[in-house]
């Protein structure tokens, strides 16, 4: 109370002499800066001073005090209806409910008396009595908020006696997809699903029927949740209410290890945890990472694991009267390493898949630039004119993923962000919901769970939007923070480097005719895939119609899986594949070199908007696989000229040599040298081709089956042959 | 023999069977989720004819941009009224005028009780059996109008002429008991006076609304008014005369 | 020093040389750990031997000595069981002695524990493996 007054009289002081300034030496001597615009309350007999309109919730959690809640979420609207962080406030008659109460100042909250243990054994009491007791053969159970906080802040007996067996409050379960399974009897209604569907995945289709004790959470027609990102609400469900369908029944978690590690199935690089047991992944989870994914990760990256364990190479296969046989690491290795001898220059060449990590790629090409080779790729390839891999911020989601839903204006070219990227969607969602994004699109009209201005298909529109001759520069030029996106797919057109410069040019004229902040940036390029951008780093510059012209003697196939390398166009070369799983890549080879898939190495990954981050191994590669940069450093040594990186730092040093900002884990380098970009962009010379701009994935049965593990995911199947029925 | 007997009663009484716990009893008659049926359909055939068009172009005019799905109440009550209930594709046509998803409408129909999503008799009967009413004996009434339109409770009769209802509080307790047919009360009701108007309108009559018993006119006293007997005073009583 | 001096120095003679002399005693005493001076009772199927010595106290007057064959590589459950009963004092009548001991046709041929050896029991696993390989053929 002294301490109260003390400040209060601080602040007095200060506001009466305008200034602070007499009053500083003061304040530091107490350890409180007085700030004006600030609201000062207790909190538990903790004074903290928060902003107005901070709610008593937020502002407990500053203090360090935790109050329970079943239905706030911090990333969702609050809701206010489970009662659950019921709080008393002195000299209040009835306690309130701090999710949705705004502080005021002076107020003294008491999160822990009488009246508010009460409030919340009451609250817990009613919930429990219309929740069913199945915490046994329930899959929440050990990561239930309700169960955590019955214990907690329940009553440690029950007055809930059904001596006529009437039974409990019953609702039917719903069928809503193979992800998600439904037990609607344990919901408490907490509306956190709801509020997910209709704000984060803009599928608004979720809701509450009927009322009072009828009252169920639901779709009311039977339907699929049509969402890429559906997954996440088994996450925000406190009880078993939603749970994972094919994780149903699986493990405890206590019984799981959790390893750290990072999505490789879009370029987003969103960050999971891996929780495995007895060397086979069980699930893979979120983890929080405000710079990139938040809380969210999409349904691929949650549950195409099964796809780890089917489809696998296990053992090393050579082609033997043109079947693959299987054999040892050795007769493998040295049969390659045969065809490594007495190569002239640019006779071998290797093509970096989608989820080929910096460790390979790097001993990659090392191992080919030993062999006087530089006929290095990626699948998807990027166009070398202009400024090609030399300068980052030619290939780079500039502007960062976490600042996409601060532009006002989002210009989208030839990219689909809702199935190519879905977390960079939920943020230009966000900016559109609360930011007031507007957001224009260039491509095949898709649905991108928010409205936007269509500009239509054609390519000239980039050239029009360019010299103002389309209406919706305007609304880029009155911009103050402008974003053009451009989908990576559409540089792997014929025309790709025409319209890579075409689009700078018109970052350029947008940056010419509006004022935007200095650290912002205009252009930004959307990868899907994992890999691009570690490997543009890494300086895989050429491409496949070089490699095709070369006619390499040997080709390595990096797990690249992507039918646009055809047998035909290698007819005479020696095809090596070296991944994870047994797929297109793999049946065009002529040696298979078991690799590891994500979850069973540690590799470096660098995100599209340039963030290197790193997977850990969760488990062991299967069988005779290993990880595939120790492959290609055996096969060195066959080959006669032993790459000198025995282990994994060793690898990593060699990284460090070519591009240090690998290594900076969870670090950005800012991208910069803009103005030399939009100057090596005009000297690109080119017409654009008359194929309007197409993308690959527009539906959501496109979405799911993108890479090798989930075309060999089974529940990556069975969702797309669900949307396939639902339409 | 005593063995014998003992075995014998046993496979008839049927000992050991344990209580299996049975879910609550259904306490609405109403189902909140929706099931498909021949009548209703995504793609039952359902249009706003031209009338209520012109009227949901006036009440949409009430509601300012943006706060356009507030008349959504008024909006499936006029779809209730021009179909008789309200069929799914009747909500997905309020979803699409108002633009919003389907799922708000959903909300919306299933929270209020007086939206009839399964098709209804062309009179619905709806006794109130609260407390006032039950304490007037509205059993009776129940009973004479299930007998008499010869339908169960949440149920159409079998020509489609009525549905029974049992409701909650209607508001006119002081005319106890009481059931309302589509939008008129029927009042102070006996099981006579409510065989006479189910009768009435099996004959496609309108028996006149109100207090069905004496000559109440609405809710006062039944034996005559107690107060407010004498015309009111003119507006300048008790006014100083000099004003 | 006493287990192999025995009671006696003739006693230890005795058992040299029923050994077969001091090269073949210490190799004996390498592989058996001791030198005994016995009776030899009978040999089973194995190639097993028996002594008897009375001269000792209980549970150190029978004992076996394995086939020499078998080198240091003998256990206990080479010991078949009808001499295993006369081994552990079930029964003092030696094997062929005793007219109790039921011969069926069915019973089968004694065999040692071979845990640990190749010809080990390893229960076949009714797990579905947890990686389906690819299958080129597919």
């Amino acid at each position: 109370m002294i301490r109260y007054l003390m400040i209060r009289g601080k602040t007095i002081t200060s506001y009466r002499h305008g200034t602070s300034i007499n009053v500083s030496s003061s304040s530091k001597q107490h350890g409180v800066e007085p700030k004006t615009n600030l609201i000062e309350l207790f909190i538990d007999e903790k004074a903290i001073q928060v902003p107005p309109g901070t709610t008593i919730l937020k502002a407990a959690s500053l203090a360090g005090i935790e109050i329970p809640r079943f239905c706030y979420h911090e990333r969702l609207a609050v809701a206010g209806n489970c009662r659950m962080c019921l709080v008393e406030i002195e000299k209040q008659v009835k306690p309130v409910a701090a999710c949705a109460m705004p502080v005021m100042k002076g107020w003294r909250v008491k999160t822990n008396s009488n009246l508010t243990q009460k409030a919340r054994e009451g609250v817990m009491e009613f919930l429990l009595v219309n929740h069913p007791l199945d915490c046994p053969i329930c899959d929440q159970g050990g990561e239930c908020d309700l169960q955590d906080q019955s214990m907690a802040f329940g009553n440690d007996r029950s007055r809930f006696v059904d001596i006529d067996y009437s039974g409990k409050r019953a609702v039917e379960d719903k069928d809503i997809g193979p992800l998600i399974k439904t037990a609607m009897t344990r919901c408490i209604h907490c509306t956190r699903c709801i509020r997910f569907a209709s704000e984060i995945a803009g599928i608004d289709d979720f809701g509450t029927t009927g009322r009072g004790n009828e009252m169920q959470v639901g779709m009311y027609v039977k339907k699929l949740f049509m969402s890429e990102v559906s997954g996440n609400i088994i996450d925000l469900c406190p009880v078993g209410a939603l749970t994972s369908k094919p994780y149903a029944f699986v493990a405890r978690p206590w019984e799981n290890y959790r390893t750290d590690s990072i999505d490789v199935h879009d370029a987003v690089g969103s960050n999971i945890v891996i929780s495995h047991r007895t060397g086979e992944v069980l699930r893979i989870l979120p983890r929080v990472n405000e710079e990139i994914n938040e809380e969210w990760i999409s349904d691929k990256a949650r549950f195409s694991y099964d796809g780890l364990k089917r489809q696998r190479i296990i053992t090393p296969m050579i082609k033997l009267n043109g079947e693959l046989q299987n054999v040892d690491w050795k007769s493998a290795l040295v049969s390659v390493a045969n065809i490594l001898q007495d190569l002239s220059t640019n006779k071998c060449a290797a093509i970096a898949g989608k989820q080929a990590d910096a460790e390979s790629l790097v001993m990659m090409k090392d191992l080919l630039n030993k062999f006087d080779s530089e006929l290095l790729t990626t699948e998807q390839p990027f166009p070398q004119k202009g400024a090609g891999v030399d300068l980052r911020s030619n290939y780079l989601l500039n502007n960062k993923i976490s600042s996409i839903d601060e532009a006002d204006v989002v210009l989208l070219i030839g990219t689909n962000p809702r199935y190519e990227a879905p977390i960079v969607n939920i943020r230009i969602r966000k900016g559109y919901l609360h930011h007031e994004q507007k957001i224009g699109f260039i491509g095949p009209p898709v649905n991108l769970t928010y409205e936007y201005k269509y500009l239509g298909q054609s390519v000239e529109l980039i050239s029009q939007l360019k010299l103002g001759t389309n209406s919706f520069r305007a609304i880029l030029n009155n911009a103050k923070k402008p974003m053009v996106i451009l989908g990576s797919e559409q540089l792997s057109r014929p025309d790709g480097a025409k319209i890579l410069a075409e689009v700078q040019s018109l970052c350029k004229a947008i940056n010419n005719s509006t004022k935007v902040p200095k650290y912002w940036k205009i252009m930004n390029i959307l990868h899907t895939n994992a890999s691009q951008v570690t490997a543009l780093d890494l300086g895989y510059s050429s491409s496949l119609d070089d490699l095709k012209k070369n006619k390499p003697k040997i080709l390595f196939l990096l797990g690249a899986d992507d039918p646009c390398i055809k047998k035909e166009d290698f007819s005479k070369t020696f095809i090596v594949y070296m991944g994870s799983h047994g797929d297109y890549g793999a049946s065009i080879a002529d040696v298979i070199l078991p690799g590891a898939a994500y979850t069973e190495k540690c590799g470096s990954f660098v995100n599209m908007e340039g963030r290197s981050q790193q997977t850990n191994a969760a488990i062991t590669p299967p069988g005779m696989a290993r990880p595939d940069w120790k492959i290609i450093r055996a096969l060195s040594e066959i080959a006669g000229i032993s790459l000198p990186y025995d282990n994994l730092n060793e690898v990593r040093n060699r990284i460090a040599e070519i591009a240090p900002h690998l290594l900076k884990y969870g670090d950005i380098e800012p991208t910069n040298y803009f103005s030399q970009l939009f100057e090596i962009s005009e000297t690109i010379h080119g017409t654009f081709s008359d194929n309007p701009i197409d993308i690959k994935q527009k539906t959501l049965d496109q979405y799911f089956m993108t890479d090798a593990i989930s075309r060999a995911s089974v529940i990556m199947a069975k969702c797309v042959q669900a949307v396939v029925k639902q339409h | 023999m005593l063995t014998f007997l003992r075995k014998t009663c046993n496979l008839s009484v049927l000992q050991n069977i344990r209580n299996l716990q049975i879910s609550a009893i259904l306490s609405s008659d109403t189902l909140f989720t929706h099931r498909d049926t021949e009548y209703n359909n995504p793609s039952t055939p359902f249009e706003f004819n031209e009338a209520n068009k012109k009227r949901i172009e006036a009440i949409l005019k009430i509601y300012p941009e943006g706060h356009k799905r507030g008349a959504m109440i008024p909006l499936l009550d006029l779809a209730q009224r021009q179909y008789g209930w309200l069929p799914i594709s009747a909500m997905h046509k309020v979803a699409e005028i108002l633009n919003v998803s389907n799922m708000r409408v959903y909300e919306v129909a299933t929270f209020y009780t007086m939206f009839n999503r399964k098709p209804m008799g062309k009179y619905h009967v709806q006794i109130c059996t609260c407390t006032p009413c039950w304490l007037r004996d509205s059993d009776s009434i129940l009973k004479v109008v299930r007998e008499e339109t010869n339908c169960e409770i949440g149920g159409n009769s079998a020509d489609n002429m009525f549905s029974v209802s049992e409701v909650e509080c209607l508001g006119a307790c002081a005319n106890a008991p009481m059931l309302q047919v589509n939008d008129d009360y029927y009042e102070d009701l006996t099981p006579e006076t409510t065989k006479a108007i189910i009768d009435a309108l099996k004959n496609g009559e309108r028996p006149p609304p109100g207090p069905q018993c004496c000559n109440r006119y609405a809710a006062e006293p039944a034996s005559g008014l107690t107060s407010l007997t004498s015309p009111p005073p003119d507006p300048t009583f008790g006014v100083r005369s000099d004003l | 020093m006493e287990r192999i001096l025995g009671h006696t120095i003739s006693d230890f003679i005795k058992a040299i040389k029923q050994n077969g002399g001091i090269i073949n005693s210490i190799k004996v005493l390498h592989r058996m750990d001791a030198i005994k001076l016995g009776k030899l009772v009978g040999q089973d199927e194995f190639g097993n031997k028996y002594y008897e010595n009375n001269n000792n106290f209980v549970c150190r007057n029978r004992w076996v000595v394995y086939n020499e064959q078998l080198s240091l590589n003998y256990d206990a459950s080479q010991v078949p069981p009808e001499w295993h009963g006369w081994l552990h004092y079930k029964t003092d009548l030696l094997p062929h002695q005793d007219p109790s001991r039921k011969k069926y046709k069915w019973m089968i041929k004694h065999t040692p524990n071979y845990s640990g050896t190749e010809l080990s029991y390893v229960p076949y696993s009714t797990v579905k493996p947890k990686i389906e390989p690819w299958n080129p053929k597919k």
